[in-house]
């Protein structure tokens, strides 16, 4: 298909997604947009998805809680200590030796 | 030094036939050491690592200082800290003690990785896979099973892909049908979506990741990855239809 050829709605549909996904490579790209924005029968689904993605990406939008981050930060502190101490550690459980190790490889 | 390497050896980092025989004990402790980062960050950026000793060897003498390391990980990794927080939340089915823990986990293994991990490259999709690796190993740890089996996972990508509306938009698609829906109703139908589907949708709807970078996080095909894309969405978009209607907020019939 050469852009500006006319463009069934089935092929239009089927490439819905990946127009507003913005995915569609640029040769045709101007096709299918122009269809699916100006035909009647195809351009309330394409009006509804678009709706679709900015709902969705408008939803879930919240703050990392501040313990959290205050945890991560600890951990990373703790991990970064432990590259600098004595390598002596109780060999107990695998955290111990993958501890261990990433001194071991970090020093080699 | 010696029993811990034998315990290595012998235990889950082992990576027998990596290096030639007959090279140093400490050899295949790296070895496991790279096993472990390598799995830690699913096989991202690890091809120079997995090449193997090469870089280990060559790490002798030109070790990044501790403080150094910290800088470009506080830099690089920490500001992606709510991106990848929102990411292990749904992953997690909205389970906030599990995103927690999982959060914490994936930033201290992107920190122990840090050195395979290229500066200037795409940190939030590198820390996206850690994230959904240590989150799999997770739910395999507790013995939950994929809600999907992989086999049947992608079965039905071909009808999908075929050039038909989706099952809510066929009827009367009004933009005003998202509105209906408050959050809370929106992430519990995210969260109820299987994890092959609520992964792909979340990372690419919510985060706005591209194809490429999907490609990247969830490791498979293009193909695959817009199968299950558009898939999860007819799913969600359904789940949400049906919620809808039982709930007087659209009209239509819940089950056809």
């Amino acid at each position: 298909m050469s852009a500006g050829q006319a463009v069934s709605c089935r092929e239009a549909v089927s490439r819905l997604w990946e127009y507003l996904d913005g995915e569609l490579e640029g040769g045709q790209e101007p096709a299918i947009r122009e269809h699916l924005e100006t035909c009647t029968r195809c351009y309330p689904h394409t009006d509804f998805q678009r709706a679709y993605q900015r709902f969705l990406a408008s939803t879930a939008r919240m703050p990392v809680p501040a313990g959290l981050r205050r945890r991560v930060f600890e951990a990373i502190l703790a991990e970064e200590a432990s590259l600098h101490a004595a390598p002596s550690p109780p060999l107990a459980g695998r955290w111990n030796v993958r501890a261990l190790l990433g001194r071991i490889f970090r020093r080699s | 030094m010696a029993l811990s390497f034998t315990a290595v050896d012998a235990g889950t980092f082992a990576r027998p036939g990596v290096f030639a025989p007959g090279r140093a004990r400490t050899r295949g402790a790296l070895a496991g050491v790279l096993a472990h980062l390598r799995r830690a960050a699913g096989g991202w950026m690890l091809a120079m690592a997995a090449a193997g000793a090469p870089g280990v060897e060559a790490g002798a003498g030109e070790e990044v200082p501790a403080a150094a390391r910290g800088v470009g990980f506080t830099e690089e990794a920490l500001p992606h800290m709510e991106a990848v927080f929102r990411f292990a939340l749904r992953l997690s089915r909205g389970r906030q003690d599990e995103a927690e823990d999982l959060v914490q986990d994936t930033f201290l293994q992107a920190f122990r990785a840090w050195d395979s991990y290229t500066p200037g490259t795409n940190c939030r999709s590198w820390l996206f896979t850690i994230c959904r690796n240590r989150f799999l190993r997770g739910e395999e740890r507790r013995g939950r099973r994929p809600e999907v089996p992989e086999s049947q996972l992608d079965a039905a990508a071909e009808a999908l892909a075929a050039g038909t509306y989706g099952p809510v938009d066929t009827m009367d698609p009004q933009r005003g049908f998202w509105d209906s829906f408050i959050d809370t109703e929106v992430l519990r139908a995210v969260d109820a979506l299987p994890t092959a589907f609520r992964e792909v949708v979340v990372l690419s709807d919510v985060e706005g990741l591209s194809y490429p970078e999907l490609v990247q996080v969830l490791g498979v095909p293009i193909g695959t990855v817009k199968s299950r894309l558009f898939r999860g969405r007819r799913l969600l978009q359904r789940a949400l239809y049906d919620y809808g209607v039982e709930m007087g907020y659209v009209r239509g019939e819940a089950k056809r």
